[in-house]
């Protein structure tokens, strides 16, 4: 039998353009599904995961998974600003740690993500190096953001204005890199954080600039008073903070209006859960989600395309068959005089029938290995391009 | 090797050919030439005396065994043991090389030590194909390759050896290289030879020469034209 493996086995690599074929064919239809499969696990769970980190999020109305992505994912720019002042309503209300998020910036395509240091906590972040931000202006940042932008305690780096060529907005900030975050395997990997202040001055609303009582330029002093000077725009802010200007940044206007992108809430108990939901949800301007729920939803939409992807495999599959019987079927026409002539010299049929099927299996077999690599392989580029724990 | 009242049937309707063979001995070691025109037989001949084809009437026997009496896995396993082939067409595997076409019959049984690949080496050496022998096929010449097929029939030591026309893609001064082979190698393994060919320098080699045009041969069609 050993004999004729090894003949079936050469007769495949000497005809290796139709092995070749008929291998990528198996390996085909092997890997769509597992590929498929995986990689819809894969984002379900870390879909779940992530989403089960944050019980209820309240944002400005709006879609509510554009919240979802915004908050939990780091999305820049999808969804309206929720005021300061709910977060302060939050902060006041017994039973729920309310947590700011503010994802309105990036640095070198990554997030900036303003918050509190109580996200830290809640996330059970542990540094790799450096340590959390204290002060205005500093940051910590993600492993993968680390890693990609060659960031360590000690660096630099500037967030990118709203709009690069527009003069009367406010001008990139140096933010100072304190500490980097240990791989959590999440979407905080890719990104930098910020106290939630110092969001605001990548915002322009809280700015520092040199004393306005030593100002004397006629050109930045619109008016003057005993107790007040008042500015003009001609003044610029300080695009770093250090030591020996943190002191002078202030924010002008309420507080309470200041924006976030969402609030992260975590009630202590089912029924502090249900009284903030149902309070959020009574103010028609707040769309509070429960993640949890928007991703099942989510998952919704997945299982569907998954199931597409099933049919289509099967499909596949269906072709892939007969293409390989039409392969074996010209195979064995073409292979005609070669399986008469060793039926002449005395080869018995079944070793006959074994040539063949040993030639058939070893390609199938090698196909299938081959596809399961594939969908293996592709389900870890998958996971690594979207982001999503394997 | 004794066939006696031996009818052999090819094919059906129209198209089936008969062939009645009354009486044929053959002694061991002994070199014989079938010979007759085309058409008549010669292969049919060969490839019953072989056990490939079936006779339905008839005995025919081989080294004292029943051929005819054996069941099919019998006769292949007969025939890979004891009986070497060359085919007029060579019949080599076209992905082997020429030493793992030579050795594929020890492979099958599962005998290739290193004495059959030292013997194999010995033939091909003998055959003038020591320094091609690792090449396929189709990178040989015919003659070349035709000195394979010999080298394969021969390398089991069988009892007997039958050639189907093993000449006839050859020039004369190949054809009698060839035959040198197959002759000295019979001689020196105390082996049978029978030979079907037109060859007349083949002939002229032969121990006893069996025409099977003598024999009684039908053709459905001609017989069917001629009754008519």
């Amino acid at each position: 039998m050993t004999a004729i493996v090894r003949l079936a086995l050469q007769h495949a690599a000497f005809r290796w353009g139709r092995t070749c074929i008929v291998i990528a064919c198996v390996a085909v239809a092997v890997a769509l599904p597992i590929a498929s499969r995986l990689v819809a696990n894969s984002f379900e769970t870390s879909l779940t995961a992530r989403a089960s980190q944050a019980p209820i999020v309240v944002g400005a109305e709006g879609s509510r998974f554009d919240l979802l992505f915004s908050s939990l994912y780091f999305r820049l720019g999808g969804v309206s600003p929720v005021r300061q002042g709910v977060y302060d309503d939050l902060l006041a209300t017994s039973g729920v740690l309310p947590i700011p998020i503010h994802a309105e910036f990036s640095a070198r395509d990554a997030p900036i993500v303003g918050t509190s240091i109580e996200y830290f906590e809640r996330r059970g972040f542990t540094l790799s190096e450096g340590r959390l931000p204290v002060r205005l202006g500093e940051a910590v940042v993600g492993s993968a953001a680390a890693d990609r932008l060659g960031l360590r305690p000690g660096d630099a780096i500037r967030n990118e204005p709203r709009r690069l060529y527009d003069i009367t907005t406010t001008t990139a900030v140096e933010l100072n890199i304190v500490g980097v975050l240990a791989a959590t395997e999440s979407p905080d990997d890719a990104a930098i954080f910020i106290d939630i202040d110092t969001a605001w001055v990548l915002e322009g609303l809280s700015h520092g600039h040199d004393d306005a009582q030593s100002i004397d330029d006629p050109e930045q002093v619109l008016g003057r008073d005993d107790d007040f000077v008042a500015l003009s725009g001609a003044v610029v802010p300080y695009q770093r903070i250090d030591d020996s200007n943190a002191a002078s940044f202030h924010t002008h206007g309420d507080p309470a209006d200041l924006p976030l992108t969402a609030i992260l809430i975590y009630p202590e108990t089912a029924k502090d859960a249900t009284i903030v939901r149902t309070r959020l949800n009574s103010d028609p301007l707040l769309l509070a989600i429960e993640p949890v729920k928007v991703v099942e939803e989510l998952i919704g939409f997945l299982v569907r395309i998954r199931t597409l992807i099933d049919a289509v495999a099967v499909l596949l599959a269906g072709a892939v068959l007969v293409l390989i019987g039409l392969v074996a079927f010209l195979t064995a026409r073409t292979r005609h005089d070669e399986l008469r002539m060793l039926g002449e010299i005395g080869v018995a049929r079944t070793s006959v029938a074994g040539l063949l099927a040993a030639d058939f299996t070893a390609v199938m077999l090698i196909g299938a290995i081959v596809g399961v690599g594939c969908g293996f392989a592709v389900w870890q580029l998958a996971v690594a391009a979207l982001g999503v724990s394997g | 090797m004794s066939v006696r009242d031996l009818r052999i049937q090819l094919g059906t309707g129209a198209d089936r050919f008969t062939l009645g063979v009354p009486s044929i001995d053959i002694a061991p070691q002994q070199h014989t030439v079938i010979v007759g025109p085309s058409g008549c037989g010669k292969t049919t001949l060969l490839r019953t005396v072989i056990g490939i084809l079936d006779a339905p009437a008839g005995t025919l026997t081989v080294g004292g065994q029943n051929v005819l009496s054996m069941s099919d896995s019998q006769r292949r396993r007969w025939r890979l043991e004891h009986v070497g082939v060359v085919f007029q067409s060579f019949a080599l595997l076209d992905y082997l090389s020429g030493i793992e076409n030579v050795l594929l019959p020890s492979r099958l049984l599962g005998r290739c030590d290193a004495d059959l690949r030292k013997r194999a080496h010995e033939l091909a050496e003998r055959a003038g194909i020591a320094s091609v022998i690792r090449r396929r096929p189709h990178k040989l010449s015919q003659g070349e390759r035709q000195r394979v097929a010999i080298c394969r029939a021969l390398l089991l030591a069988p009892s007997v050896v039958v050639c189907d026309e093993p000449t006839g893609n050859l020039d004369a001064a190949r054809s009698t290289g060839v035959m040198d082979l197959i002759l000295d190698e019979s001689h020196r393994t105390a082996a049978t030879v029978i030979v079907a060919t037109h060859d007349a320098g083949v002939i002229d080699r032969a121990e006893q020469v069996i025409d099977v045009s003598q024999f009684s041969a039908t053709n459905a069609e001609a017989a069917a034209s001629a009754a008519s």
